[in-house]
């Protein structure tokens, strides 16, 4: 299991839901899990399409299960101006957890999108994360996620 | 979408053609080869000191035989041949066969009962019934008790122990190279075929024998090549120790001389199946009746019954000493037998019909006892003597007629592989191991026609009470007769209407799911559509579990992220194809799409509708029987 390293959390740049998802896919494929960056990006486009993983409270968790992710990866970051991402809550997001999981892992999949929810669902949790100096300090908030 | 399984039909002859099912048959077969020659050889050197040297007896020995220690006989021993000879009380006849018996009873009911009686029963049944596995011992304690038995004057044949020796090896190769049940099962045969072909210089009839005996109508025909190259080695192995020892170098057991076949004759062999048929009930009755009603039912410990029997043969044997034994040398002097001598032949037709009967008899008690033996050998004296006897009739009826009728050998051996077709339901066998033993093969065409006459005329009875119908009947074959069963039914005739398909959108939410799961609207697995129609994947209530009730993911997951591959049926699919999906896949149940749109679910298929149909199909099989 991929633990949360300074390396996989990212403050991002993008303005639009387009651009983040390309920023996390990007940052998400210098794992060398990720063996087709492209594959993924379009996995997560195509999950999208099908239904927002804007799920409120200014958060977002884009997700895929594909084959050439060979073990779970997870990336996280974070916008000084939240994004419009059409969300349930209709609420930008400022805070986005990108998970890939090769498409074998049922359950890894559905625990891991289980613990970072519940994680990202407290208020506190999210406002640390947002209040952090660096992604130094962020690792260390999101440590014990898993 | 999944491809359909490409399945190889199992059986097909050439599938067996490996380098393993060669290079194991040919080790087997050397085995076979030598073991067939020691038993030979102690088998002869035992009877020929207890009955030639202590009991006084020398039996003849058939013309392909060297091995006959002749030396060890007494000077004064009593010649036999066929003819009557006077009645003869003899404390050796009885105490010998009985302490015989005795030993051979303790060796088999102390250290391994699955040797007693006759070993092709015994292979038969680790065949069918015990994945082809024979202990280990059993070879060793079936040739010593089998030796001591035949040797002291027991009526048997070689075949049976041989057989099972042969095959004991197979079973032991094939354990130790954790070899599978089926390559187990075949090796085992091959061993049986290596020792039959090797004993009886018979290759190719070892081979048919072997893979016949198992059913009253079938082949194992997946062994043939098994055995045919066990067979084939043992028979070169054998004869080549052979002739180093004796110098001896006859392929055949019996020389018949130049027997030729007239179309003429082909009615008197006619006659002679049906009445083989006829004496093949008449032994086979004597033969369960003594061992199941007599022997069975004796209230006596198992290892002091082959000691009455050897006491009961002794009796007999005083009476008529050309019961002892193997008695394959009788046969030879039937085939070679003068009939121009017309006042002689009417002792010698009551002599040959007593003689038939008394074998019949001690054959019976001598196996049905415990002692051990075969029955091959006995039935080929029998059938031999039958033909024998009705072709000494003719030619004691018809003396004008002499040129007309056929030889007397002929009679012979079409009697001898006449009763064994009868009686072992092996038509094929029978006509092909008669053929290479005695090198009559211008004898082909009517030994065709008798084994399958007297065959025919038998087939609801056979002295192996452990062959089955067929392959159906085995349960060595169990996994193939479902599998082909399976294979007959189609699903289109399987599935019922369904009114409410359901499928699920790939965008379904948790949230959603949980409310179709309370609906209780569809059963699960579910197949899944993708935003375009397409059939994407399968839903099943495994794959929801593990989310279901984590209320963080109820709009963070969907169908799309549960999902798992998709697995289809088409109407056309036969069961088997859809069995094979089941067991690789574990969905309790798979969609049925439409052949014209292979998008559209029409209804599913459940694991139990499958074998519904499978235990609707055996029922209507068995109706049908």
């Amino acid at each position: 299991m991929t633990i949360l390293n300074p390396e996989q959390i990212i403050d991002l740049q993008g303005g639009t839901k387009d651009e983040i998802l390309h920023e996390l896919v990007s940052l998400a494929s210098q794992d060398s899990n990720v063996t087709n960056e492209q594959e993924l990006l379009a996995a997560i486009l195509e999950r999208e399409s099908e239904a927002t993983t804007g799920i409120g409270y200014g958060i977002a968790v884009p997700h895929a299960k594909i084959s050439s992710v060979l073990d779970t990866v997870v990336v996280l970051g974070r916008s000084k101006n939240p994004v419009s991402f059409n969300s349930l809550d209709e609420q930008p997001v400022s805070i986005f957890a990108l998970i890939a999981v090769n498409n074998k892992m049922q359950k890894e999949y559905i625990r891991v999108l289980a613990k970072i929810a519940q994680f990202l669902k407290q208020e506190v949790n999210r406002e640390n994360i947002l209040a952090a100096t660096n992604t130094s300090d962020v690792a260390n908030l999101v440590k014990n996620i898993f | 979408m999944e491809t359909k399984e490409n399945d190889n039909p199992p059986g097909f002859l050439w599938q067996n053609f490996s380098f393993k099912v060669i290079s194991f048959s040919i080790i087997i077969g050397v085995i076979s080869g030598l073991a067939a020659f020691i038993f030979m050889y102690g088998l002869e050197y035992t009877s020929a000191l207890m009955q030639g040297h202590v009991m006084g007896v020398h039996h003849p020995h058939p013309s392909g035989e060297e091995i006959t220690f002749a030396s060890l006989n007494k000077p004064d021993a009593q010649k036999l041949t066929i003819g009557w000879v006077d009645f003869k009380f003899s404390i050796l006849f009885l105490l010998v066969p009985a302490i015989g018996g005795l030993i051979s009873g303790i060796l088999v009911y102390r250290y391994a009962p699955e040797a007693e009686g006759h070993g092709i029963d015994a292979l038969i049944n680790a065949f069918h019934n015990k994945k082809g596995d024979i202990d280990t011992k059993v070879p060793f304690i079936k040739t010593i008790a089998s030796i001591i038995t035949m040797g002291t004057g027991g009526s048997g044949g070689r075949e049976g122990p041989i057989a099972l020796i042969g095959g004991g090896f197979g079973s032991w190769l094939g354990r130790i190279c954790k070899l599978s049940t089926r390559e187990r099962r075949h090796f085992l045969v091959a061993g049986a075929a290596g020792g039959i072909g090797a004993i009886f210089k018979a290759p190719l009839g070892g081979a048919i024998s072997s893979i016949e005996i198992l059913y009253k109508e079938d082949f194992e025909t997946d062994a043939l090549v098994h055995c045919v190259v066990s067979s084939v080695t043992a028979f070169c192995v054998f004869n080549f120790i052979y002739l180093q020892v004796t110098g001896d170098a006859s392929p055949t057991i019996f020389n018949i001389g130049d027997l030729k076949f007239e179309t003429n004759h082909l009615i008197y062999y006619l006659i002679l199946a049906v009445l083989c048929a006829f004496i093949g009930k008449i032994y086979v009755q004597i033969f369960t009746g003594i061992r199941l009603n007599i022997f069975k039912k004796l209230n006596i410990p198992n290892h002091i019954k082959p000691m009455i029997g050897g006491l009961l043969i002794g009796i007999i044997a005083m009476w008529m000493p050309q019961t002892f034994g193997t008695g394959m040398g009788y046969l030879q002097d039937a085939i070679n037998y003068d009939t121009s001598n017309i006042p002689q032949l009417l002792p010698v037709i009551k002599f040959a019909v007593v003689l038939m009967f008394l074998k019949m008899l001690t054959v019976s008690i001598t196996i049905g006892s415990g002692g051990s033996g075969g029955v091959f050998g006995p039935t080929l004296f029998i059938g031999g003597f039958g033909g024998f006897a009705f072709g000494c009739l003719l030619y004691y009826l018809f003396p004008e007629s002499h040129a007309a009728l056929p030889p007397i050998g002929a009679f012979v051996i079409l009697g001898m592989a006449s009763l064994f077709s009868a009686v072992a339901n092996a038509p094929l066998g029978a006509l092909v191991m008669a053929s290479e033993m005695t090198g009559g093969y211008s004898l082909l065409a009517p030994l065709m026609l008798v084994t399958i006459i007297s065959g025919i005329y038998t087939k609801r009875f056979s002295i192996y009470s452990n062959q089955v119908e067929d392959k159906f009947h085995s349960p060595a074959h169990l996994g193939d007769i479902s599998f082909d069963i399976l294979k007959n039914i189609i699903l289109r005739d399987v599935i019922e209407p369904m009114e409410n398909v359901g499928t699920i959108p790939s965008s379904t939410t948790l949230a959603e799911i949980r409310n179709i799961i309370s609906e209780g609207k569809y059963p699960f697995p579910l197949a899944v559509k993708s935003p375009q129609g397409e059939l994407w994947g399968m839903l099943t209530m495994g794959d929801i579990r593990e989310a279901l009730f984590d209320d963080e993911l109820s709009q963070l997951i969907i169908v799309e992220d549960l999902m798992t591959p998709l697995v289809v049926c088409e109407l056309e699919d036969d069961l088997q194809s859809i069995l094979v999906k089941f067991k690789k896949h574990h969905y309790g149940r798979l969609p049925v799409i439409s052949s014209e749109n292979k998008n559209e679910v029409i209804g599913y298929i459940a694991f139990e509708q499958i074998m519904g149909a499978y235990e609707n199909e055996l029922i209507r099989l068995k109706t049908m029987e």
